[in-house]
């Protein structure tokens, strides 16, 4: 999930496809979806139809954060820069 | 032919997905074309059923899919071989073939086919979700299981499997039963699937 944020929080306003993030994460899309499926439902992803770039093709589901998924990314970036000592334990 | 196998795949992760997730499938499927021309369309098309079967159990379509196919594959199908090899061993068991016995080995023949049909018949119809044609098959396989009981006992003496015979029929039936009413509660008016 920390590879997934990572990446849709690179550039947060652009919606990205589902084999991009595969690539682009290293997962793989029995791991993707699941994740993306999640991710939607507890309201930190938005994922919408977007019309393809080329003609011809068909219409793609595309994602992005939520301003609630940026805050998480951001709160999870933190964290991971943390010296290790200093780090949250989980509760 | 290398092409269809991720399609048909695909095809089937889709359909798993169930209504609720139906988005999710063909958000999946509308990949794949980027998966092909990245050359690993099959391995795409693999996750994604993987996906699609990891998500079953989470709404009732699947759980009733799985459900299906446990007592179509677990149940109905092993029943038909545990009753044709409780006849054969049957049959080994009465040491030489006497003249009444080979007498019987064509009506034997032909009473195991038409129960292996009629197994075969009820589990392809379970998993069809088609109760009204499964209704007439479940009664020819409750009959051929009866007649292979009477066969048994005037043939080789063999009263003893019976009650076994009974059993695995009356789970089948029992099973098959409650799949139809779950059907019918849970998905009335919804198309079964093609």
């Amino acid at each position: 999930m920390l590879a997934l944020l990572g990446a849709l929080s690179e550039r947060p306003l652009e919606w990205r496809h589902g084999y991009d993030l595969m690539k682009e994460t290293g997962l793989l899309s029995g791991t993707l979806y699941p994740l993306l499926m999640r991710m939607t439902d507890q309201g930190l992803v938005d994922a919408e139809w977007r019309e393809p770039a080329q003609p011809g093709r068909p219409a793609r589901h595309a994602y992005r954060l939520t301003a609630a998924g940026l805050e998480l990314a951001r709160t999870a970036q933190e964290e991971d820069e943390r010296p290790r000592g200093l780090r949250a334990s989980p509760a | 032919m290398m092409a269809a196998v991720p399609r048909a795949l695909m095809a089937l992760a889709v359909r798993s997905m169930g209504a609720h997730r139906r988005t999710w499938g063909e958000a999946m499927e509308a990949e794949l074309e980027a998966a092909r021309e990245d050359g690993k369309p099959l391995l795409f098309a693999l996750g994604c059923l993987a996906a699609a079967w990891r998500e079953l159990p989470a709404h009732e379509e699947g759980r009733f899919a799985i459900a299906s196919h446990l007592v179509a594959f677990l149940l109905i199908v092993p029943a038909a071989a545990l009753a044709a090899s409780t006849m054969l061993a049957d049959f080994a068991s009465s040491g030489a073939v006497s003249e009444a016995n080979r007498a019987a080995l064509p009506s034997l023949a032909a009473l195991l086919l038409v129960l292996a049909g009629a197994h075969l018949r009820m589990a392809w119809l379970v998993l069809e979700r088609d109760w009204t044609r499964l209704a007439p098959a479940a009664a020819l396989a409750a009959a051929a299981t009866t007649t292979l009981v009477l066969f048994a006992a005037v043939v080789f003496g063999d009263f003893a499997s019976a009650p076994l015979r009974a059993a695995a029929l009356a789970a089948e039936l029992g099973c098959v039963a409650a799949l139809a009413r779950w059907h019918g509660c849970a998905f009335a008016g919804v198309e079964a699937p093609t």
